[in-house]
């Protein structure tokens, strides 16, 4: 594929950004938005002036209050960032079909029908950028490269507010001497192993033997290969034919430490009961079941179970993850994050029951969901959920901090 | 202790008790086989805590006594040794010495202090069923149970005699097994009525097939207050029950059906196992439509592609769609022996039944996934 033009577009510390563009009061100042900081969270997005402080999403509200005193914090309210989310999408096909989600606040344009040549393609990245700030108030950082890993590579060179282009042409000097860790795709534990292979630079990954990575990565190693030389054939994958959902979860971190049964299972039937909602929202069931566990020293793992039918019950969901619980070994420590996920999903096909035990628990199901949809989430809830010392869990996407903790999937 | 028996002996009493000890046994004797003389015969026996099995083989005793030996490598010696006499001597230390021919291995024991007692059997208030129809009674449920832990009381089946005849039944909330024995040979005292662990019925099938009996050897079955035991010619088995209530199965049976249908066993079972092959991992559903004389058996699996196989059948009836799992088809279609079956239908929403199309008394209520 020569000739591509595609185009990434980052929202600027999205979720600090529409709280500052609907609050007034926010703006100029370090916001920093997280779950209910009375508790313990973590940071989900920072304000531009609060960046320069240190502060990171993923950060300990303590950490993060340490480095940025005089932040306001924010609780977030995800409503309103996937609803912000959804009307920037729906601005951005007006420049393209081809628009792919990427998360919440990032997506790609495949522009190369709409634009003759490179020189012509700022112009359309400005337009963008005019209009997201018009109609939404906000700034966003875009990058415009020949394939989706420079321009990424393009849009995280200027923030905020930021414009870059980099022509094919100017590739291999722009990687020659980038650290590996700046590529989408290489996470930490892949930058360490391929320094051990003495490659620190694009440059190098790209000159380094491609047989040695396959060799040692698999087909991955080929991929890293054409990663170094700044090559990605991956379409722009736009609305109608997205990937099906692989799977659905949440994580909660604890308000503290605990290493009380009881309470650990509370927190995993709210988990359970909330991912049991989202799956049947979209018509989703699902038949393995994970369980991720953060200990206080970070220590993070997770295992998985599968059954032979689909489940979309909370109360079936939080039966198997205390299944998972039982078998790992973890008397004694405190457990600081807890995370429930459900993969192997398939859409509408709910299997019927014959009992009536099973039965009554999926009417009740039906019908929490519907009261809950009418008055906001958790207005009905297990009594189980209720005692615990905190209001049920408030969904915060910390991007990236659900994928990072599927690295080691051991099956039990 | 010290005997003599022939290996072939011993090595089929190691081999009917051996399979029930877990690789992840709580305590080092359950890894164990114990090894006990008990008037001219030796006694042996094995356990996990929740299924028991003791079996007696003929020796020749020359001192009497006990010791218990790992039964990995009991097995794996017995079986390597030329089908002659064996000696086995236990010394003072627990330490066992076999001899056979020239060949000596001294291996390791326990006492039998530590290992569980398995109780005896009373012969007096036993049921008795003929072993074939037994092994057949428990194939044709136990694949319905649950492995669900988390639902304990469907991990068994439920076992209970109504009106002297024996019945069967196994269900994991979305399909259901019934199967009615037919009058038992020998009532006992107790009624049954009893959930019995899937293990214990597992093994009680293994052991009636290693036995090569024939219809007319015959299964005592006793029950006690928590327990089942089960005699095979000098085999016992014992199990713990699972305790609860199982559900009223009988509610659960259709009473009536709108349709009913007449379908070739094996053809729908390779028709389905066919059109299931697409998305064996998530195996979905796969869809039933009954139209004038045709079945069409299809199935989706989302991003990888569909498949469709027609049947001819002799159905007049309206036009019905049905879905279900095609694993639960699968399971009912490969134990019904019968060469036709009858389905009954009522809509796409109502449970399905299947029953054989030979007189036995064997019905599978399947509920469909919702189109």
């Amino acid at each position: 594929m020569t000739n591509r033009i595609v185009l990434h577009i980052d929202m600027n510390a999205f979720f600090a950004s529409i709280e500052q563009a609907t609050n007034p009061s926010l703006r100029r100042r370090p916001v920093i938005v997280c779950g209910n900081p009375e508790t313990r969270t973590v940071v989900s997005a920072a304000s531009y002036e609060a960046k320069p402080f240190g502060v990171k999403a993923g950060m300990s509200i303590g950490e993060a209050r340490r480095l940025c005193p005089q932040a306001v914090f924010v609780i977030g309210n995800l409503a309103k960032y996937v609803d912000t989310s959804r009307r920037i999408f729906s601005i951005l096909k007006t420049f393209s079909q081809k628009t792919e989600i990427f998360s919440i606040d990032e997506a790609f344009l495949e522009i190369t029908d709409h634009c003759s040549s490179y020189a012509a393609a700022p112009r359309i990245g400005r337009a963008i950028k005019q209009a997201v700030l018009e109609k939404m108030g906000l700034t966003c950082s875009v990058g415009i490269g020949p394939n989706k890993l420079i321009a990424k590579l393009a849009s995280d060179m200027q923030k905020p507010d930021g414009l870059v282009l980099i022509e094919p042409e100017k590739v291999a000097g722009v990687l020659e001497n980038l650290p590996i860790g700046e590529l989408c795709g290489i996470g930490r534990r892949m930058e360490r192993h391929l320094h051990a292979l003495g490659i620190y630079t694009c440059g190098e990954l790209g000159r380094y033997p491609v047989a040695i990575l396959r060799q040692k990565f698999g087909i991955m190693g080929e991929l890293y290969h054409y990663m170094g030389l700044g090559r990605d054939d991956t379409p722009v994958s736009f609305s109608g034919d997205e990937e099906p959902v692989k799977s659905m979860g949440h994580c909660h971190t604890l308000a503290r430490d605990t290493s009380d049964p009881e309470e650990v299972k509370r927190n995993i039937l709210a988990l359970s009961e909330q991912v049991a909602v989202r799956l049947r929202q979209d018509g989703y069931s699902g038949r393995t079941i994970c369980l991720v566990l953060r200990y206080s020293d970070f220590f993070t793992f997770s295992r998985h179970f599968t059954v032979d039918y689909f489940i979309d019950s909370g109360y079936d969901i939080y039966q198997q993850a205390l299944r998972i619980l039982a078998r790992v070994d973890w008397q004694g420590k405190a457990i600081r994050l807890i995370g429930i996920s459900v993969s192997n999903l398939v859409r509408h096909s709910q299997q019927l029951y014959i009992l009536d035990e099973f039965n009554r628990r999926q009417k009740v199901d039906r019908v929490m969901d519907k009261i809950n949809q009418k008055y906001g989430e958790f207005k009905i809830m297990r009594a189980a959920i209720m005692r615990q010392d905190r209001k049920p869990v408030q969904p915060i996407l910390a991007r990236g901090l659900w994928a990072k903790t599927f690295t080691k999937n051991d099956n039990i | 202790m010290k005997i003599v028996c022939s290996q072939a002996d011993l090595l089929k009493g190691v081999q009917s008790v051996q399979a029930i000890i877990s690789s992840r046994a709580s305590l080092p004797v359950l890894s164990n086989i114990l090894l006990e003389t008990q008037k001219d015969k030796l006694k042996l026996a094995a356990t996990d805590l929740e299924v028991g099995i003791k079996t007696e083989i003929p020796t020749e005793i020359l001192k009497e006594g006990s010791i218990t030996i790992p039964a990995k490598i009991l097995f794996d010696i017995v079986r390597e040794l030329p089908n002659q006499d064996i000696q086995l001597e236990v010394t003072n230390e627990y330490k066992i010495i076999l001899s056979c021919g020239k060949i000596i291995f001294k291996i390791m024991g326990l006492p039998k202090d530590e290992f569980p007692i398995i109780p005896d059997f009373k012969e007096d208030n036993a049921f008795t069923i003929s072993a074939g129809l037994l092994k057949e009674m428990i194939q044709k449920t136990i694949f319905a149970i649950s492995n669900d832990e988390t639902r304990y009381i469907l991990t068994g089946v439920l076992v209970q005699t109504s009106n002297g005849n024996m019945e069967m039944i196994a269900t994991d909330g979305r399909r259901l097994s019934y199967i009615n024995g037919g009058k038992l040979d020998k009532q006992g005292k107790n009624k049954l009525d009893v959930i019995v662990p899937s293990k214990a019925l597992r093994e009680a099938s293994r052991l009636i097939g290693e036995k090569e009996t024939g219809d007319k050897d015959l299964v005592k079955i006793e029950l006690t207050e928590n327990q089942i035991a089960l005699k095979l010619d000098s085999t016992v088995l014992v199990s713990r029950l699972v305790e609860g209530k199982f559900p009223n199965y009988k509610q659960v049976i259709p009473k009536d059906h709108s349709t009913s249908v007449t379908l070739d066993t094996e053809k729908l079972l390779n028709a389905v196992k066919r059109v299931s092959l697409l998305s064996p991992e998530k195996a979905e559903s796969v869809k039933l439509q009954f139209i004038k004389e045709k079945l069409i058996i299809s199935s989706m699996a989302q991003g990888l592609g569909e498949a469709q196989e027609e049947l001819e059948i002799d159905y007049k009836g309206a036009n019905l769609e049905t879905a279900y799992n095609p694993k639960y088809l699968m399971d009912v279609l490969k134990v019904i022996k019968a060469g036709q079956i009858e389905v009954e239908l009522s809509n796409a929403m109502s449970p399905g039944v299947i029953k054989p199309k030979s007189g036995e008394e064997y019905l599978y209520v399947i509920m469909p996934m919702r189109l």
